[in-house]
């Protein structure tokens, strides 16, 4: 293979690999995955407002307190989790550290003539922690739930019913679509030796992702017919219906309700 | 361009969940007018075909690649309502299954990527497209990522929770994306050029309806 084009494949096999990875953990019998996944969605979006709304650091910490509780329960390695977690709060942190100095307040040490001061230093590892839990409880989601489930959630959550279809459709062919892709890429590099310059890669790439829209084009054109031969006006089949709560569920709710109200209280409190 | 959660305080995260709920809402009411219920998910397969074009590593200058972001080649194939709606697809299924982005922040990404990034990129080559329709495809590719980006430093520079203001976040965020935005614009062109030679019948405009393919768009 060759070219900046053929690691194209190599950007779709890593997609695929963590989507099948946070399959396989999906698929355990933990706290999480035994949820309905209504509680599962609106319980962690709650945390992240929680998480969101602190302005302190000892509560955004007790939020980090929970998230890897919550993911110990739900049978998530704390190293894959950490991982999969740990590089959007440190560009963030890089984003942020001037402020370290930026900030005004009692001066801790001097770098380099700058005074690093206790605000900065507060401030930068308030943001990277609430950044940190932020997309923790993203991938705690992820990793738990599984896609199909967060169609079904919501549809009960009244997301309008149409939206929902578009979303699992294109859910659907997702995948058929990367595999359609992936053999492009490896046809063209079947074709290919030797290193493709910039004009060579882009007349490649060109050509690949217009022949590759018309088949898309096209296949949408070959599913609307097969839907009508099947019947017209049926829509896609729907993912399948939540269940009725349990005491667990009422928990986590319950769990994630009094987080985000302290949360909330502890930041417009006087 | 994706905004994790933690950027943006609650007020701000707020107000651009409501403004993608609404433009997204009507968007759904003017797609289910157009093709009704039972076609309307056929918008999908084409969102899956954005989705899965992201993939494909462009080469750029320096050994490196860039992605298509696809917002602006969405509006021009499909048209605003249905292009707000394939882009929502991708957006959601880029939060819920690869966690780009953040829960909180999800709103403010719909509407920076699904909504201000198909809508000028529509407009903009609906504006353009007379004087020359491949340069107007490359406009509106660069044009849409170029003012998507400003939203997103605006939303940023007026959160709370980041403590660099407008005055930072805007200029920043605005000129990096103006040179990135190079790129996509040269995609969008390149892709809308291919398409548009092949099959000039699901091009915007082209044919009587405006559609794109025609069992989606009839």
């Amino acid at each position: 293979m060759s070219g900046v084009l053929a690691r194209t494949v190599e950007t779709i096999t890593g997609a695929l690999r963590a989507v099948f990875a946070a399959e396989r953990i999906a698929d355990a019998d933990g706290f999480l995955q035994r949820r309905d996944p209504r509680v599962a969605l609106c319980a962690l979006a709650a945390l992240a407002l929680g998480v969101v709304l602190t302005r302190t650091l000892g509560v955004a910490l007790c939020f980090a307190a929970l998230t890897a509780a919550l993911a110990r329960l739900s049978a998530v390695p704390l190293r894959r989790l950490f991982a999969r977690s740990a590089v959007v709060p440190l560009v963030s942190a890089l984003v942020v550290l001037p402020q370290a100095v930026l900030l005004p307040g009692d001066a801790l040490l001097r770098v380099a003539g700058l005074a690093v001061t206790d605000a900065g230093v507060a401030y930068v590892l308030l943001f990277t922690v609430r950044v940190g839990v932020g997309v923790a409880l993203l991938s705690l989601l992820v990793l738990t739930t599984p896609f199909s489930a967060v169609v079904a959630a919501l549809r009960d959550l009244r997301v309008p019913v149409a939206l929902v279809w578009v979303v699992a459709v294109t859910y659907r062919y997702l995948f058929l679509f990367f595999d359609e892709l992936q053999r492009l890429v490896l046809a063209r590099n079947s074709r290919t030796t030797g290193e493709t310059g910039l004009r060579g890669g882009w007349r490649d790439a060109r050509r690949i992702a217009g022949t590759f829209f018309l088949r898309t084009l096209d296949r949408g054109e070959r599913v609307g017919r097969g839907m009508r031969a099947r019947g017209g006006a049926r829509p896609p089949s729907p993912y399948g219906r939540s269940r009725r709560l349990d005491a667990g569920d009422c928990a986590l709710l319950a769990l994630a309700g009094v987080a985000v109200v302290a949360s909330g209280v502890m930041r417009w409190s006087p | 361009m994706h905004i994790p959660d933690g950027f943006l305080d609650p007020r701000v995260a707020g107000l651009f969940w409501l403004g993608s709920g609404v433009a997204i809402g009507l968007a759904v009411r003017r797609a289910r007018g157009e093709l009704g219920d039972e076609r309307t998910p056929l918008l999908g397969v084409v969102a899956a075909g954005i989705f899965a074009a992201q993939m494909l590593n462009w080469p750029i200058p320096g050994g490196t690649s860039a992605h298509f972001v696809g917002g602006a080649f969405a509006g021009i194939l499909l048209g605003p309502s249905l292009g707000v709606l394939a882009m929502t697809a991708v957006v959601t299924i880029q939060a819920f299954v690869f966690g780009d982005g953040g829960i909180v922040a999800l709103g403010a990404n719909l509407f920076a990527m699904a909504v201000v990034d198909v809508l000028v990129g529509y407009a903009l080559f609906r504006a353009c497209r007379g004087v020359h329709e491949t340069g107007a495809a490359a406009i509106a590719g660069w044009g849409a990522i170029t003012v998507s980006a400003l939203v997103v430093g605006l939303g940023v520079g007026f959160s709370s929770a980041f403590a660099y203001a407008v005055g930072t976040t805007v200029p920043i965020m605005v000129v990096g994306h103006a040179l990135l935005g190079l790129v996509e614009g040269a995609i969008t062109a390149a892709v809308y050029g291919y398409v548009a030679d092949a099959r000039p019948d699901l091009v915007l405009g082209r044919s009587a309806d405006e559609a794109a393919a025609p069992e989606v768009g009839a």
